[in-house]
């Protein structure tokens, strides 16, 4: 490996990213080295079991998000049907539901008085809602619901990479389908496969909306964290807090170990495997009907919760359907200023910590790629820890953090001020922006820097000229994704809101405890559909 | 000598590894001279240091009496087309070639000029009213161009070019070669380029500058290197030859510690000589390469007319020149 050069800005973005990422982290270890609060975490059964439950929620949910997205990879990849393009884009839908909403919007659609249940209670004439959506099974499902996605997304980037010539080359030697299948086709995409396994388990781990609303008595870390914070016991969240770190650390370190190397793919460029035409009419008919009624189920979430938002306040009792429909809820939502703030106070908070995210992300890929500053191993780090730890994690460790004033300690106070959520944000969406922008950097040819600057552009005329219209894809993608995380995000707004700077997902938690299920309903739809735009427009690029 | 390229005393090192040491060269106005070696002889790092990619540890770059070596690559006025050209692949053949001229006056009158230009220089590469093509639709030989079209347009003081044609298909190198070398003829720029190819070297350079291990082994017309070879290096790697060491070297004239250098043309079959067996023989058509294993099991290969000998045969070489170099390995 070579040695790297020193440089100024190469140590002055070091130490800015640690203090941004490392430190807060820091401080909170400090702080859970407290004796009684650690003996507290040790001696009490409750702590255990949510640890455990944060466990086992995580792997069940790999179980179940592989189960369900790996198949349907292979089916869109391999065979050839009517509706493919549009099904196999409708099947990704459910990213396009932040977290609260998403969970929302199951509770309107399968909860105790959702459709489904209201719809079963009345064909069986029932006097209770058949069953509560609760515990361990309400929160996997959403869990399966929400990131078989990873999976699907993943596998079939792996398997749309994969070199049809080695897959000729193992059937002239002799393999079958299922041997080429077992021997050629799962190691090559291996590495998709570990991805999704690993990013599935950190967001099931750090998954906060589906436990907070459905778990009841059933608690996972993330919940037991705030749930302790709120009784005012904050020693023993900051135990939790690392507990929580640790164990998504050690998976981390864990799966990493066991990671493909993405060389293998790399070898072969030729083109992606031909996907098989289903030749019977049978056949074609069958998978288009299978492929409309999945589609149908995976979209019902979304379509309750525009039905949802168009029921005014205090119109639907017991019905099956309601029985009024209007906009008066978009009305309210734009029209009374105190509802229309939290929308564009989310807004503004999304787009200055994209905006920071992508900053500190182009400087950090211009050092790391171009200048190999001899920090560059540390930089990269840095970019990446967010991703590892939970958002509850890093929104105690920021409130912890900045929540007293100790300038020579480089701590102020900004808790309860508007710049902690944008700074949450912020440091939330590094990982995203800085890995996009990182490959996007290694992608260019350092030759085409040279050319310019050869054609007499200095240094900040190269930049604007050449590097970054040609990194604008990587940024879309890394902006559109950052922008949208930001703004569902909810995990970390509920520590660190205050009521002047409260963000969308803040005010559809209220509106639902006020049961104004019409106006969470609508703020979720608007949520949805940003969401949805701005990633089309950002893998439009 | 003063040339209006002058490269003085220039030295580069990697981490560990010296990859220019110091390297002298000048180059008159109008020049083009080649950079021939083997790959790691510090041809390509030399090209950088004279574009401005690298900073030398040691030397300098004079270009009509001005040390560039401190000038960042923008302001050092040269052109350089990049080995796989380095074309931005968001602006079209136009834009590309238009990129450099930025500064040559603004607003309409500029925006004239600079159009004015391009169609030139695209019409000087044979690709007049390319302007609006995509650089991703064209062909190799194609994006060649743009490429030399976009490095000329600035109106460089001199012209770099890195291995120019190594990636075009064989047929496509001889045309492009011939074109390239009537376009620098006719516009009379300085030009320095980077080959590993002989041939290329040879046929487009009026000097060739031949590199190993970061040092300048011999500069001179392709004639003199053949002829003249300054050392052992330059003499096996220009052109085919025979090295000859210890009693083979004896056999052909050679004195003691030294090694003999015998092209295969200057060697024929006689009556007397070095006695030896035909192991192989290569037919080229006009003539035909024969391997001859001597009777120290030493291998030589002589040109003669294919009918000259057989496989199997005992025949005797006799060289009708030899070139003798002390031998380095001996003296370590």
């Amino acid at each position: 490996m070579k040695r790297g050069r020193w440089s100024v800005s190469g140590v002055a973005l070091t130490l800015l990213l640690a203090w941004l990422v490392a430190y807060p982290i820091l401080i909170v270890a400090g702080e859970a080295a407290n004796g009684a609060a650690v003996r507290a975490f040790l001696t009490r059964p409750g702590e255990w079991r949510a640890l455990w439950a944060s466990v086992w929620i995580s792997v069940a949910s790999v179980v179940l998000a592989a189960a369900a997205g790996v198949p349907l990879a292979f089916l869109f990849e391999a065979f050839e049907f009517p509706g493919r393009r549009v099904l196999g884009a409708l099947v990704a839908l459910p990213a396009v539901l932040p977290p609260l909403v998403g969970v929302i919007a199951f509770l309107f659609l399968y909860g105790e008085s959702g459709f489904v249940a209201r719809a079963v209670q009345s064909v069986l004439r029932l006097d209770h809602a058949p069953w509560r959506l609760e515990g361990a099974g309400a929160i996997l499902l959403v869990h399966a619901y929400s990131m078989y996605v990873y999976f699907y997304l993943l596998t079939r980037a792996g398997l749309a990479r994969v070199d049809a010539s080695m897959l000729e080359a193992a059937q002239a030697l002799g393999a079958g389908r299922w041997s080429v299948l077992r021997r050629v086709t799962l190691p090559l995409v291996r590495p998709s496969l570990v991805g999704a396994a690993l990013l599935t388990f950190m967001t099931a781990l750090g998954s906060f909306s589906a436990p907070y609303v459905f778990g009841g008595g059933f608690r996972v870390m993330p919940t037991q964290i705030i749930a302790s914070r709120l009784n005012g016991n904050g020693a023993l969240a900051m135990v939790e807090t690392m507990a929580l770190a640790s164990v998504a650390l050690a998976v981390l370190l864990l799966l990493r170990r066991t990671e493909g190397d993405d060389v293998l793919v790399a070898l072969g460029k030729g083109a992606a495997p031909k996907r098989r035409q289903l030749r019977t009419p049978a056949a074609r008919v069958l998978a288009g009907c299978a492929g409309w009624t999945l589609a149908v189920v995976l979209l019902l979430p979304h379509l309750t919760l525009i039905l949802v938002s168009l029921v005014p306040y205090a119109t639907w009792t017991t019905q099956a359907l309601p029985p009024v429909l209007s906009v008066v809820n978009y009305q309210r939502l734009f029209g009374e200023s105190e509802r229309l703030r939290p929308l564009l106070t989310s807004l503004w908070m999304a787009g200055a910590s994209t905006a920071g995210a992508l900053v500190l992300a182009l400087a950090a890929a211009w050092l790391v790629v171009r200048r190999r500053v001899a920090t560059r191993r540390a930089i990269e780090g840095l970019l990446a820890l967010p991703w590892a730890l939970p958002g509850t994690v890093f929104a105690i460790a920021l409130a912890t953090t900045f929540g007293v004033s100790r300038p020579l300690a480089l701590r102020w106070v900004l808790v309860g001020t508007v710049a902690i959520l944008p700074l949450a944000y912020l440091v939330r969406n590094l990982p995203i922006a800085g890995r996009a922008v990182l490959a996007g950097y290694r992608q260019l040819d350092p030759a085409l820097e040279e050319a310019a600057a050869s054609l007499g552009a200095g240094r900040w005329a190269t930049f604007g000229r050449v590097t970054l219209p040609l990194l604008e894809p990587a940024l879309a993608a890394g902006a559109s994704l950052a922008f949208v995380t930001a703004l569902g995000d909810f995990v970390t707004s509920i520590v660190l809101y205050t009521y002047d700077t409260r963000p969308i997902a803040m005010e559809i938690l209220s509106s639902l405890r006020l049961n104004e299920l019409g106006i969470a309903a609508a703020f979720g739809v608007v949520l949805m559909v940003a969401s949805a735009a701005v990633l089309g427009i950002g893998a439009r690029r | 000598m003063s040339g209006f390229v002058q490269v003085e005393r220039l030295s580069k090192r990697f981490e560990t590894k010296v990859a220019v040491n110091d390297v002298s060269l000048a180059m008159a106005r109008g020049e083009t001279v080649a950079l021939l070696g083997p790959s790691g002889s510090g041809k390509t790092t030399m090209l950088r240091l004279l574009a401005g990619f690298e900073t030398p540890d040691a030397g300098r770059i004079v270009v009509e009496g001005e040390d560039v070596a401190p000038a960042p690559p923008a302001r050092r006025r040269f052109g350089m087309v990049f080995q796989h050209y380095a074309l931005f692949p968001h602006l079209d053949v136009g834009e590309n070639v238009a990129f450099g001229l930025r500064g040559r006056g603004k607003g309409d009158e500029g925006r004239v000029q600079r159009a004015r230009k391009v169609a030139e220089v695209l019409e000087l590469v044979d690709l007049s009213g390319f302007e609006r093509r995509k650089v991703q639709d064209l062909s190799g030989g194609q994006q060649q161009r743009v490429a030399l079209a976009r490095a000329l347009a600035p109106e460089p003081r001199v012209l770099l070019l890195d291995e120019p044609l190594s990636n075009l298909d064989p047929a496509l190198r001889e045309r492009t070669r011939r074109e390239l070398r009537q376009l620098i003829t006719r516009l009379g720029i300085t030009t320095l380029f980077v080959t590993h190819e002989q041939e290329e070297a040879f046929d487009l350079g009026d000097r060739i500058a031949v590199l190993h291990d970061g040092s300048l082994e011999q500069i001179g017309t392709a004639e003199e290197l053949y002829e003249q070879p300054a050392t052992l290096f330059v003499a096996a790697f220009v052109g085919r030859a025979n090295v000859l060491r210890s009693a083979a070297a004896l056999a052909f004239g050679g004195r003691e510690g030294t090694v003999a250098v015998v092209r295969p043309e200057w060697l024929r079959f006689a009556g007397s000589g070095v006695p030896g067996i035909v192991r192989e023989r290569r037919y080229t058509g006009a003539a035909a390469f024969f391997t001859v294993e001597g009777e120290q099991g030493e291998r030589f290969e002589v040109l003669a007319t294919p009918g000259a000998a057989t496989l199997g045969q005992r025949v005797c070489v006799e060289a009708a020149r030899v070139i003798t170099f002390a031998d380095d390995r001996a003296t370590r």
